[in-house]
C-alpha cells in the first residue's frame, strides 16, 4: 500500500510540468509570462552545463550552511541549558518568547541595516531566522526528559556539563530534531529573500536580477533549482534522521 | 551500622493548593551492612520518598541521614538505584548501558570484560547489541541490575522493581536477585508493595504506616538461606510472617483509605 501511495505522489509531481508544457503550447497561459517547461528545461541544462549555475548554488548553499550550522549548535545548546538552568531560562527566556513571533522576514532589512550586504549579513539572516523553532524544540525536548534517566546517571556519578551531553542530548534527539527540519526549511526561505532584497551572487539574486532583465527561463530554471535543493535537504535530513534515532524503531 | 535515619521528616508543597503535605514523619530506621532490608507500606506511604533520601535525589525536610557515619550526599555510585521503569537509555544497546558507569581510569578493554561477565551474570550473554526496545521487561530489568552493579555500590536502592512485571517474570526475577546478592552481599533497601515478595526476599521487613510515613513494624524474617521459592510457599514459619505482615499492612491500608473518605 505505502508503495503505491509514493508512486500516485511522483506521477502528481510529472503532471505539473506536463499541465504547464501544454497550457502554454494551447495558448492558455502566456509566453511571454511563462515560458514552455521544455525551454525552461532546456536553459536549466545550459546553465549546468556552464557551470554558472553550480556557482550561484554553491553561493547560496554555503551561506545557508554556515546560518544553519551554528543555529544549530547554539539554539541546541541555548534550548538545553534553558530547561536545566532556572538562572539560564530566567535570563534568556524572556528574549526568547519575545523575538519568537517577529516574522523572519522582517530580520531581514535590520540586519542588512547592521551589517551591510554581504556573505556575513546573509549568514547572520539564516542564523537569526531559523535558531529559534531549534531553541524552543531544544528546551521542550530537555524539559521533557525522563527524571529517572537524570537520576540513574547522576547515580553512576555523572555531573554536568556530561550529564547534558550523555543524556538530555540524546534522551530531546527526537524533539530538537523536529525543530532542526523546521529551521532548514526556514533556512531556505531567509536566504532566498535575504539574496532577492539585495547584493550579488546567489539563486535568489539570480530569480530577481533575471526578473528583471526579462530572462524569464532563467528565471524559472533557477527557480526550479530552489526546489529542487529544498526537496534534496529534507530527503537529506529525514535520511540523516532515521541514522540518528535508529534506536527508536522497532525491528518488528 | 551501614545506614542510620533518624527523626526524618519530609513535607512537600501541595501544587495546587500550596499546602504543606508531610510525607515522612520522624522516621528512625538502621540497616546494617550486607543487610538485605524490604520497606513495604500502603501506596503514598512515604516508602519512595525515603528510598530517594537515601539516594540523595531529594533531600530531607528534617532529621539526620548517615551512611557510613556520614551525611549522606548527592547522587553517586557507592548507592547503586533500579526503578520500576527501568529506566534504561533507549539510544544505547545492552553493552554500552552496563558500561555507561563504570570508571574510564578502567581500560576499554577490561571495561568490556567486566561487562561481558555482568551480562552472563544477569544470564543475557547473547543480547549485547540489542537496544532496549528489543527487550522484554524482565530482559529490561536484568540489564538494569546489570548496569547497576557495573559501578559496584555499596549499597543498592530498588523502587518496587519488579512491580511492572507479570507474576511468572517476577518471581523468576526475585529468584535471580537473590541468586546474585547472595553471591556478594551488598546492603540492600527494597521497596514494594507486595507481601510475599518482602517475606520472600528480606532479612527485615519494616512496615510503614500511612502518610505521614513512620516505621510501624519491624519484622525480622529469619528464613533460612539460600532461600527456595517453592518450598517457601509451603513453610509454616513463612505463612506466619506473611500473615503477620498482611495484617498489619492491612490496618494501614484501611486507614489510608479511610482518610480518603
Amino acid at each position: 500500500m505505502r508503495h503505491d501511495g509514493r508512486l500516485a505522489g511522483y506521477a502528481a509531481l510529472l503532471a505539473v510540468p506536463l499541465a504547464w508544457e501544454l497550457a502554454v503550447r494551447a495558448g492558455l497561459v502566456s509566453d511571454q509570462v511563462l515560458p514552455r517547461f521544455s525551454d525552461v528545461a532546456a536553459t536549466w541544462w545550459q546553465l549546468l552545463a556552464s557551470g554558472e549555475l553550480a556557482q550561484q548554488a554553491l553561493s547560496s548553499l554555503g551561506r545557508q550552511a554556515a546560518g544553519f550550522a551554528a543555529a544549530v549548535v547554539v539554539g541546541v545548546a541555548l534550548g538545553i541549558l534553558m530547561a536545566h538552568y532556572r538562572s539560564v531560562d530566567d535570563l534568556a527566556g524572556p528574549l526568547v518568547s519575545m523575538v519568537l513571533p517577529i516574522p523572519k522576514a522582517a530580520l531581514i532589512p535590520l540586519v542588512m541595516l547592521w551589517f551591510g550586504i554581504g556573505d556575513a549579513a546573509k549568514t547572520i539572516i539564516v542564523f537569526l531566522g531559523t535558531i529559534l523553532p531549534i531553541v524552543v524544540s531544544a528546551y521542550h525536548g530537555a524539559a521533557g526528559v525522563d527524571q529517572v534517566y537524570l537520576w540513574s546517571a547522576r547515580s553512576m556519578g555523572d555531573r554536568e556539563p556530561a550529564l547534558l551531553w550523555r543524556v538530555v542530548l540524546r534522551a530531546a534527539l527526537p524533539e530538537i530534531l523536529s525543530g532542526v527540519r523546521m529551521g532548514l526549511i526556514i533556512s531556505m526561505i531567509v536566504l532566498v529573500g535575504s539574496e532577492m532584497l539585495a547584493g550579488r551572487g546567489g539563486l535568489g539574486w539570480l530569480v530577481f536580477y533575471t526578473l528583471d532583465t526579462g530572462s524569464y527561463r532563467v528565471t524559472y530554471a533557477a527557480m526550479l533549482t530552489i526546489a529542487v535543493l529544498g526537496f534534496a535537504y529534507d530527503r537529506l535530513f529525514l535520511w540523516a534522521s532515521r541514522r540518528l534515532l535508529h534506536w527508536k524503531e522497532s525491528t518488528a | 551500622m551501614k545506614i542510620v535515619v533518624r527523626g526524618l521528616t519530609k513535607d512537600f508543597r501541595d501544587r495546587q493548593g500550596g499546602r504543606t503535605v508531610q510525607a515522612l514523619s520522624g522516621l528512625d530506621l538502621t540497616v546494617a551492612s550486607q543487610e538485605f532490608v524490604c520497606l513495604l507500606g500502603p501506596s503514598g506511604c512515604g516508602k519512595s520518598t525515603l528510598l530517594y533520601i537515601l539516594g540523595g535525589f531529594v533531600s530531607p525536610t528534617g532529621g539526620e541521614v548517615l551512611v557510613d557515619g556520614r551525611p549522606v550526599g548527592p547522587p553517586g555510585p557507592d548507592r547503586g538505584i533500579i526503578f520500576q521503569e527501568y529506566a534504561l537509555f533507549p539510544w544505547l544497546t545492552v553493552l554500552e548501558n552496563v558500561m555507561y558507569g563504570m570508571r574510564r581510569a578502567e581500560s576499554r578493554a577490561a571495561r568490556r570484560a567486566r561487562a561481558g561477565a555482568l551480562i552472563e551474570r544477569v544470564r543475557l550473554t547473547g543480547f549485547e547489541h540489542h537496544y532496549p526496545r528489543d527487550l522484554s521487561g524482565g530482559m529490561k530489568q536484568r540489564v538494569a541490575i546489570a548496569r547497576t552493579l557495573a559501578h559496584e555500590p555499596e549499597i543498592l536502592l530498588a523502587d518496587e522493581p519488579f512491580g511492572a512485571l507479570d507474576t511468572q517474570t517476577r518471581s523468576l526475577m526475585q529468584e535471580e536477585l537473590l541468586r546474585i546478592w547472595e553471591a556478594d552481599r551488598k546492603t540492600i533497601v527494597f521497596v514494594t508493595h507486595s507481601v510475599e515478595e518482602a517475606v520472600y526476599l528480606a532479612d527485615r521487613v519494616v512496615i510503614m504506616t500511612a502518610r505521614p510515613g513512620t516505621v510501624k513494624a519491624d519484622i525480622p524474617v529469619p528464613l533460612p538461606r539460600p532461600r527456595d521459592y517453592d518450598r517457601l510457599v509451603q513453610d509454616l514459619a513463612a505463612l506466619e510472617l506473611r500473615a503477620e505482615c498482611w495484617r498489619l499492612v492491612k490496618e494501614e491500608v484501611l486507614r489510608a483509605g479511610a482518610d480518603l473518605r
